[in-house]
């Protein structure tokens, strides 16, 4: 599969600042729903302002559509189409004259406003003033504003910002439509794992400006997997946890539990021996279910340890 | 050859998107009344008080009439438009959180830039040319309302008027690029603003008699049209259309060069 978008050690700070972006590789293969997954503050805006052109990587480069955007910008801006956190908006026209303006200022065709309206569900409101929308109807005029130039690559910032659960849910229907089919590529950044998950094949990982993951939602499932939790409730944590500390990867939860790695049951057997051996109490021990909400967690707390 | 003939229909489609953005806003509005204003209010000055408009140096109204009105204008008027209607222009855009996404759509900041440029410049036509009718206008209604102002006995000057526009515009050329990449740079428009005010109310001071007034300019409006009925010289460019032609294209290559590189965030 041809990758659309590639990174290659993209870098980034302001003026003054530490890096925003550091080392970042991203690679978005065509026809998927790539998720551009981290905390708030992570980077994902700044990388994603580097896809657009706004901001000049300072090392590193984006490839899109296999060539260098900074030779081939105009290539890339007419074939991917871009939202950017808080839509754009002149909150002094109507919906529809906002789509005019967009439409005129790109060359898109002018007939397929009324189509885009109705996907995003605002054809009855396309006659009133943006300024008596809701964040949620500006962010799906920003989405219907993305979707008029119909491209091959969507690049959406945070798009089901500010949106009810009504909303957040059809705009992911929309999103899979578009993927399956038109087979349009989607890069979609989102805090939200859940979001993510719903909907994406693949993913990528940023924190503190650094890229910790990448691969198929397949592989991240395997890897959510592979590192499998185990936690105890004993008497004495502290002491618990100085024992187990020795043979295990061993962590103590706010909750007070004891948590390890363990690699197989016998591991598990293992450590409740160790523990009542101790003579500390092990009221309860389970292992985790491990869900890519704790492993999201678990690796952004690896990327902060490092 | 295609390359140039899709630049200017790209050129021509931002120009367009860029008018219908600003049609509903106050930089529309202020270009109307702006060039109303001070024709209203000489209107009012001639009709309480006829004698002043009568001058035997002065063969018809209608030149002392012109003066009157340039006069007021030229100097500190004029210059505060334009600092006013490209922050506003500009700010239209910031508020609506625009830059981004027009800048991500597939024409250069190049063309952007310019075309932006360019609406702001077809304002201030606007507005000197409502300056110019209501001149007219009012100058004729003084002359059915007080007929002893001859305003309707004489012929209306029509050539010097344009020579007039044609001058104020190009003098207005060098403000409007230097206001724009200044709008441009800060999101408040506070800034641009307040810079603008203190250039002009500076340059209003150095009309008194400073040497290099010549070559500031928020100055030069006031140093073309206003002088003509009172032996300025009446040709269309004369050294101060030209420095003013000079600082715009100066300015606006530079600002263009800047803008294409610059970050935004």
């Amino acid at each position: 599969m041809q990758n659309i978008i590639e990174t290659h050690d993209l870098t980034f700070h302001f003026r003054g600042k530490k890096n925003a972006v550091t080392g970042l590789n991203l690679n978005v293969p065509q026809g998927s729903i790539y998720g551009f997954l981290g905390p708030n503050g992570a980077g994902k805006t700044t990388t994603i302002r580097m896809l657009a052109g706004l901001l000049f990587p300072k090392r590193g480069i984006v490839k899109m559509f296999g060539n260098n955007i900074s030779t081939h910008k105009r290539y890339a801006r007419s074939h991917s189409s871009t939202m950017i956190e808080e839509p754009t908006a002149y909150k002094h026209l109507t919906g529809r004259e906002n789509l005019e303006i967009l439409c005129k200022a790109g060359m898109f065709d002018k007939t397929q406003i009324d189509q885009v309206l109705r996907t995003v569900n605002l054809f009855e409101d396309r006659h009133r003033k943006v300024s008596g929308y809701s964040m949620g109807m500006k962010q799906r005029l920003g989405i219907a504003g993305a979707l008029l130039p119909n491209p091959e690559l969507f690049i959406l910032d945070e798009p089901t910002n500010g949106l009810d659960p009504q909303g957040m849910f059809e705009i992911r229907e929309l999103i899979v439509d578009l993927n399956k089919k038109e087979g349009k590529t989607i890069f979609i950044s989102s805090h939200l794992l859940g979001e993510i998950e719903k909907m994406c094949t693949h993913v990528g990982i940023i924190h503190q400006g650094k890229g910790i993951f990448e691969g198929s939602m397949d592989e991240l499932a395997l890897m959510a997997h592979a590192t499998k939790l185990f936690r105890l409730e004993t008497s004495e944590p502290q002491k618990a946890e100085s024992i187990l500390k020795d043979r295990y990867n061993t962590k103590l939860t706010h909750d007070k539990l004891v948590e390890i790695q363990p690699a197989d049951s016998t591991d598990q057997y293992n450590a409740i021996k160790m523990l009542i051996n101790q003579n500390i109490e092990v009221y309860q021990a389970f292992t985790i279910k491990n869900n890519l909400e704790e492993l999201f967690i678990q690796v952004t707390d690896e990327g902060q340890n490092k | 050859m295609i390359k140039i003939f899709n630049e200017i229909k790209a050129f021509n489609g931002l120009l367009q998107a860029e008018y219908l953005k600003t049609r509903k806003t106050w930089a529309f509005w202020l270009s109307v009344l702006g060039g109303l204003l001070i024709p209203a209010i000489m209107f009012l000055v001639i009709k309480s008080q006829p004698g002043i408009i009568k001058n035997p140096m002065h063969p018809t109204p209608w030149l002392l009439f012109l003066k009157y009105n340039w006069q007021s204008v030229a100097t500190f008027l004029l210059p505060l438009f334009l600092v006013l209607l490209t922050s506003l222009v500009v700010q239209t855009e910031h508020r609506a959180n625009a830059l981004k996404k027009m800048l991500t759509l597939p024409n250069s900041r190049a063309t952007y830039y310019w075309a932006k440029l360019l609406v702001i410049i077809y304002y201030t036509i606007l507005t000197h040319i409502v300056f110019a009718f209501s001149i007219i206008v009012f100058g004729l209604i003084l002359g059915s309302l007080v007929p002893e102002t001859q305003f309707l006995d004489k012929p209306i000057p029509l050539v010097m008027m344009s020579i007039q526009i044609v001058k104020s515009i190009l003098a207005s050329l060098g403000i409007i690029a230097i206001q724009f990449l200044i709008s441009l740079q800060f999101k408040n428009f506070i800034k641009p603003i307040g810079f603008g005010f203190a250039t002009t109310l500076a340059g209003s001071i150095m009309l008194l008699g400073w040497e290099y007034v010549d070559y500031w300019p928020w100055s030069l409006p006031a140093k073309v049209s206003p002088g003509i009925m009172s032996g300025g010289s009446s040709e269309i460019f004369t050294q101060h259309e030209w420095i003013s032609i000079g600082y715009f294209l100066v300015i606006s290559i530079l600002g263009t060069i800047y803008f294409s590189r610059k970050n935004i965030k």
